[in-house]
């Protein structure tokens, strides 16, 4: 190696490094470092929820930087990486695509309340009383049927709740809206019953996935028959053509589970105007029906213009109506949470 | 499943895939070997081919497959085993290709077995056989069979895709999900033993006789027929499981997915990012390993040693795998004085640079040894001519002698972090992203042309600026040597 004849290709790769590095530094500082870009905590499907946020961008001005969570942990990884950061808060806007989880972190302590234009239009059963969270376009927990192998009625389900249970496939209970979910089941008849029957589920070989996605799938391409997810991941499977079809999951008293997103302002934000801008323009009228409209079928909580609506949500916005109140479940979820957690523990 | 059945299921598997690769790596081996440089040149392609496949691609084409497999785990297992398997060969062959020679012959060892016969004990003749076989073909065996082992364990991408065990999901998940950062690492530490135990014995057998590549000579070997065949079947099932059969899944997939994502400026900006920051460190990486290989090269032997040491420290970090390193980073990042930095590009800078640091300093030795010093010299002399033919022509001879195996050795770099995905998630700064998250989140929600789309524009993204760094290299060539 002769060093005076590598210096020019070390000096010119040295001056290309550095200004690689200058250039990474310019967007960060332009970035969710910026005084003007909202950094949001997004647990709703990115697929989902990124047109939203470029159209509040298009709309506002406002820069918003996202993160998403993971399908396998969905929301429970956002919820405890805020409760890791309420010291240094870096999120200015949580979009939880559930509300157990942000009612978790209220107790905590760890949001702003806000009630603006858009708490005023849902209704009280959708949001905290003090404007913490608010509740928005649910979508509600049902039973996704391979048409080609069971027709999509409740007596089929019955009847293959008592067959063979490999052919069913639900998500991990500990995350996402399964956790909600298991949350009502927790409530309705206690935590005990609920150990009990998870255990007798899974010793009869029901397939726990990732994620209600990965459930869709399974059902969609008949790997499994049927299983439990929501209407948005139903949509999708749909949308493609699948032989697929829903019904309602119903609990106690025929009550459906209804599972709102919500939206919170993260306690400590230097962007709290920017962010009552976003939490308005999630609650608003426009936006649910948009979202409603949406591939996703979103199910409106406040008034919209019911004309609008596409016959899909329709018929959702009806079983909504029976919806469980999720909002009183915050000791139930805790309960579950503990009790799934070392579950997974070395 | 827990941690410790998780890492001792992956241990299994790893031994497993090791036990079984390495004779294939002999064989393949000594088929190059024999062959011509020309004809040996040809080999080595289709042998790396499927070792550079992007794991990103070969987990998303096959996580339906995988899916469908629900109701037989072990078939999803062994079918994740055959992939990791597949892609490790060619790494296996390498490492025997430039592994030390052992200090005792295959010669030696005939004598050693004669002798041992000779003296008429059995136990003589069977201590002087292995002790012959452990300083022999064992020792050129252990390094290959190492990296093959710890490159298997550390797996996580194509683990996580095809939803199959691993101790790198379940961590990664736990961590994903909120487990605390010390209780991360700590969790860590049991995988970590099992990889000192196969790192230690490798870096002393390095470290005692490496010998560099010019003092090595290549024993041509006559090649069997069942070598060539073994290099065949390998190369034909290799390339069409993990090359052919994935790309032809994705282009058929992107056809329908175009269109839906044109407009989606951010995923446009994740590839930006990504592309900054593999370029970035790449860059980094390969400054670092130069300047280490500098100070090793030119000082007295005291100070040698010194740096040698340096390296070996600086390279230790990257050996544990992309996730050890990314929790470790993310500790020291949140601590006093380095918290100030957290949230900011440098972490995942420095976290690439770590990551490739052993890779780069392992590919620049294979570089400079093999580089040809005397037509080097010529091509530098004859660049100064002041005929403009003369010194075209002599820029073009240093391109091919010295800057092009400098320039694939960036853009492997470069290659390797565009498409990292455990550094990538653990450390990004808010709001730049890389795109190697984004498609890993995606891949979650089932094979959709959309996510077909995006990967096959990821692909083609790092593919349209390296033809433009390619098309702009004669210039290149005339401002770096004249």
């Amino acid at each position: 190696m002769q060093p005076n004849r590598n210096r020019p290709l070390i000096v010119a790769v040295a001056c290309v490094a550095l200004l690689f590095v200058a250039s990474l530094a310019t967007p960060w500082f332009g970035g969710a470092n910026s005084s003007d870009t909202l950094v949001v905590y997004c647990a709703h499907d990115s697929i989902f929820s990124e047109q939203v946020l470029q159209e509040f961008e298009e709309e506002t001005g406002i820069r918003v930087v996202p993160r998403f969570d993971t399908e396998a942990t969905k929301s429970l990884g956002l919820v405890n990486l805020l409760i890791r950061e309420k010291d240094h808060p870096r999120c200015d806007v949580f979009w939880n695509n559930q509300v157990l989880g942000t009612v978790a972190l209220q107790e905590k302590g760890l949001l702003h309340p806000y009630k603006g234009t858009g708490y005023s239009r849902i209704p009280e059963i959708w949001k905290d009383a003090d404007g913490h969270w608010t509740g928005f376009a649910a979508r509600l927990r049902v039973y996704i049927v391979n048409t080609e192998k069971m027709p999509a009625t409740e007596e089929a389900v019955q009847q293959a709740l008592y067959a063979d249970l490999s052919r069913m496939a639900v998500a991990n209970p500990l995350y996402g809206t399964t956790l909600s979910h298991y949350s009502v089941l927790c409530d309705q008849i206690g935590a005990e019953s609920l150990k009990l029957w998870h255990q007798v589920v899974r010793q009869r070989g029901v397939r726990e996935v990732e994620g209600n996605a990965t459930v869709k799938n399974l059902v969609a391409e008949g790997v499994c028959d049927w299983g439990w997810t929501d209407t948005d991941d139903f949509f999708v499977a749909k949308d493609e053509g699948k032989p697929v079809g829903m019904l309602p999951i119903r609990v106690k008293n025929r009550q459906t589970i209804c599972i709102p997103n919500s939206v919170a302002i993260i306690k400590g934000t230097r962007k709290l105007r920017s962010a009552q801008k976003l939490v308005d323009y999630l609650l608003s009228a426009d936006n649910e029906l948009a979202l409603a409209c949406s591939k996703s079928r979103q199910i409106p909580l406040g008034p919209v213009d019911e004309e609008e609506l596409p016959d899909d949500v329709r018929t959702l916005r009806e079983w909504s109506s029976d919806a469980v109140d999720l909002t009183r479940l915050g000791p139930a979820r805790r309960q579950c949470v503990a009790w799934l957690m070392p579950e997974q523990q070395p | 499943m827990s941690l410790y059945e998780a890492c001792g299921w992956t241990l299994f598997r790893s031994l497993a895939i090791t036990i079984l690769v390495l004779p294939i790596c002999f064989q393949i081996h000594r088929r190059l070997v024999s062959s011509t440089a020309r004809v040996r040149k040809t080999l080595w392609i289709v042998l790396l081919v499927p070792f550079f496949a992007p794991d990103l691609v070969v987990g998303y084409s096959y996580r339906n497959f995988a899916l469908s497999l629900v109701h037989h785990a072990f078939l999803n297992e062994a079918f994740y085993a055959l992939l990791v398997a597949l892609k490790v060969v060619a790494v296996g062959v390498i490492v025997l290709h430039f592994a030390p020679p052992p200090p005792v012959s295959s010669s030696a060892l005939h004598a050693l077995r004669i002798a041992g016969r000779s003296r008429g004990g059995v136990l003589d003749g069977l201590r002087l056989t292995i002790s012959g076989w452990i300083r022999g073909p064992l020792r050129t065996a252990f390094p290959a069979a190492a990296i093959v082992f710890l490159l298997s364990f550390q797996e996580f991408d194509l683990a996580s895709m095809l939803g199959t065990t691993s101790w790198t999901v379940w961590l990664f998940d736990q961590h994903v999900q909120g487990l605390m950062l010390s209780e991360s690492l700590r969790l860590c530490l049991g995988p970590v033993l099992c990889e000192v135990a196969v790192l230690a014995p490798l870096l002393l057998i390095l470290v005692k006789s490496w010998t560099p590549l010019s003092v090595q000579r290549l024993v041509a070997v006559p090649s069997q027929i069942h070598n060539s065949i073994t290099f065949w079947s390998y190369a034909v099932v290799a390339n069409v499981v993990v090359v052919v059969i994935p790309i032809t899944i994705v282009i058929q997939k992107s056809l329908n997915g175009m269109g839906s994502l044109v407009s989606s400026v951010r995923f446009l900006r994740n590839i930006a990012t990504s592309g900054m920051f593999a370029i970035t460190a790449g860059l980094l990486v390969y400054l670092c390993a130069r300047w280490l290989a500098q100070c090793v090269s030119g000082r007295k032997k005291g100070v040698r040693n010194l740096f040698k040491l340096s390296i070996g420290l600086l390279a230790i970090p990257g050996l544990f795998g992309s996730l050890v390193l990314g929790l470790a980073l993310l500790t020291a990042f949140q601590t006093w004085p380095l918290r100030w930095f957290y949230d900011t590009p440098l972490p995942l800078l420095v976290g690439f640079v770590l990551l490739l640091l052993p890779k780069a300093c392992v590919l620049l030795f294979l570089t400079t040894n093999a580089a040809p010093q005397h037509g080097i010299h010529l091509g530098h002399l004859l660049s100064r001519s002041p005929l403009p033919p003369q010194s075209s022509a002599g820029r073009e001879t240093l391109w091919h002698l010295h800057a092009k195996p400098h320039f694939w050795m960036l853009v492997l770099l470069c290659y390797w972090l565009y498409l990292e995905l455990t550094v990538s998630y653990l450390l990004h700064p808010t709001g730049m992203d890389p795109v190697s998250i984004r498609i890993y989140d995606f891949v979650h929600y089932g094979s959709m042309s959309l996510l077909a789309f995006m990967v096959s524009m990821t692909v083609a993204a790092m593919l349209a600026v390296l033809v433009l760094v390619l098309a702009i290299r004669r210039r290149l060539i005339g401002w770096l040597f004249t």
